[in-house]
């Protein structure tokens, strides 16, 4: 397996040096830089989206959500996911029209302008930061607590944080978001072809589907139904993980700046249908091997469960690749969240071209060591937390959604409320706040109260244009 | 508006009922079949919108 995976990992290394000096231009524009020309076509537009959506937990998170929490999960995250995908189709086409409209830069940039108000423009970079950095972390705290675990001789566990911090930061300062686009690219065709086979394998270990069930179902029946054997598949749980996945295209920098460097609107809505597909293909194969393992590691823990299951259980080549997708994954993810960040920070910058690109290169690097610092220091429930994030993040969907449809200046109690909900919910994080109030999940309890203020606010100021 | 009742079937006993896994399908638990063609209504939607945005499009001869 090691052999394989230096093989794999070398091969994987070449691609990402030659899709960075493919994509390294001298004296390229800012907007080259960062938005990657706006002139990503479909097919390149589907494996980037899947690449920014699908990190670490796809391998490690999801197959260990199906294997101890059950079928439940695919209510969790794939139908969760499906809505998210028509949302690239809806949200997609508003953003692309405003975006042509105000000379997008990044969403903060963006909302600041729309506002009026340069406050709108820190909240959306504010909200961003406190929920995609901790996100980051995680991956990368994941990826290196896995590789020491298959390694243990080899390196300790913050050099392989290390490693991928400098390989990211290498290419995504020399090609800029078009390296990056590449590289999601050569991810995502990995992730698809290894998530795939191991699927398969662990169908054919058991026969066929029905006998998987089976035997799943003499292991523990509650795990073919909600709530699941730990009861947290709750229809709260499950609709506020929906409404925040649902909302990503809108609240997540990665995805709503995919959206808009695409070449056409047309090329969007392939991109919209085509992820919904490759989506479809991995999570089927992810509740595979969830159920594989709920049968044969029953009372392993995650690592054991995802070593054996992603590795040995596998022929020798595939683990190897297996190791590099997975770091390619988080790389991929990492990269993306770590660059939007970049984008909105730059979206906010004042001056000429050549000063706010080293001022956002500096800033880039600045974020990746917070990361890395992170990364050390996190918890390691690595779905919930992903959870977190997108939840975090979806609070700032009114401003963002209104500023996007608004026909004029949006009011600023969308921006008060937005705020106060942002840091109701980051304080719940930290157990200041109950995460149930009278029954009531708290971010259940955010989104009704942001709903009804923002209808009144639409409707007292009649912000909205018609289409 | 297709999508929003999608949306709230999704969260009735019609694809999540209490702890039960039957009638199953090619050996799927109720839940996740169910989950799949929910999944499926999705794509519908989005080619559906696909469809009916290029149709309008080219009646207004706009690009993007």
């Amino acid at each position: 397996m090691t052999k394989w995976f230096w093989f794999f990992g070398v091969i994987f290394i070449l691609l990402l040096i030659i899709a960075s000096s493919r994509a390294f231009k001298k004296n390229r524009s800012i907007d080259d830089y960062m938005l990657a020309g706006s002139n990503i076509g479909a097919i390149l537009g589907v494996l980037t989206y899947a690449a920014a959506l699908f990190s670490a937990f796809i391998f490690i998170g999801v197959p260990d959500f199906f294997r101890v929490h059950g079928v439940g999960a695919w209510i969790f995250l794939p139908v969760s996911d499906g809505i998210m995908f028509f949302m690239i189709f809806w949200f997609g086409y508003n953003l692309r029209k405003k975006a042509r409209a105000t000379g997008y830069k990044g969403m903060a940039g963006m909302m600041r302008d729309i506002f009026g108000n340069k406050w709108a423009g820190y909240l959306v970079f504010t909200g961003a930061f406190l929920f995609l950095i901790p996100y980051v972390a995680i991956q990368i705290r994941g990826m290196s607590m896995f590789f020491t675990a298959i390694f243990p001789e080899m390196l300790p566990s913050w050099s392989w944080a290390l490693i991928i911090v400098a390989i990211m930061l290498a290419y995504s300062e020399l090609g800029g978001l078009k390296a990056i686009v590449f590289s999601d690219a050569i991810q995502g065709v990995l992730l698809l072809t290894v998530l795939s086979i191991i699927g398969y394998n662990c169908v054919i270990h058991f026969g066929n589907v029905k006998e998987l069930f089976n035997q799943v179902q003499q292991v523990d029946d509650r795990l073919l139904s909600t709530p699941g054997p730990e009861g947290l598949f709750t229809t709260q749980f499950l609709v506020a993980s929906f409404l925040a996945i649902m909302l990503l295209p809108i609240s997540q920098p990665q995805f709503s700046s995919r959206i808009v460097v695409m070449k056409s609107m047309k090329e969007t809505y392939k991109m919209a249908g085509g992820v919904s597909i490759v989506a479809f293909i991995v999570f089927v194969a992810t509740a595979f091997i969830g159920m594989y393992g709920a049968v044969r590691y029953t009372d392993s823990s995650t690592v054991e469960f995802v070593q054996n299951a992603l590795l040995f259980d596998q022929p020798d080549f595939l683990a190897g690749l297996a190791i590099v997708g997975l770091f390619a994954a988080v790389l991929s993810t990492s990269n993306a969240q770590i660059f939007a960040l970049g984008s909105e920070f730059r979206s906010l910058l004042k001056g000429d071209d050549k000063s706010v690109l080293i001022r956002t290169k500096i800033a880039l690097f600045i974020f990746a060591l917070i990361v890395m610092a992170f990364s050390v220091i996190i918890s390691d429930e690595l779905v919930l937390l992903a959870r977190v994030s997108f939840t975090g993040t979806s609070m700032l969907t009114p401003v963002i959604l209104i500023g996007v449809l608004s026909k004029k200046a949006p009011g600023k109690e969308l921006l008060i409320v937005s705020a106060i909900a942002l840091f109701v919910f980051l304080f719940s994080v930290f157990q200041l706040i109950p995460e149930n109030i009278m029954g009531i999940r708290l971010d259940i309890g955010l989104y009704v109260i942001l709903f009804v203020i923002t209808i009144i606010s639409i409707v007292a100021r009649g912000t909205l244009r018609k289409n | 508006m297709g999508v929003i009742i999608l949306s709230i079937l999704i969260f009735t006993p019609l694809v999540i009922p209490k702890n039960e896994f039957r009638p199953e399908l090619m050996g799927m638990p109720y839940t996740l079949w169910a989950g799949i063609l929910a999944y499926f209504g999705y794509v519908a939607f989005i080619m559906i919108g696909i469809y009916a945005h290029s149709k309008v499009k080219k009646e207004e001869g706009g690009n993007d």
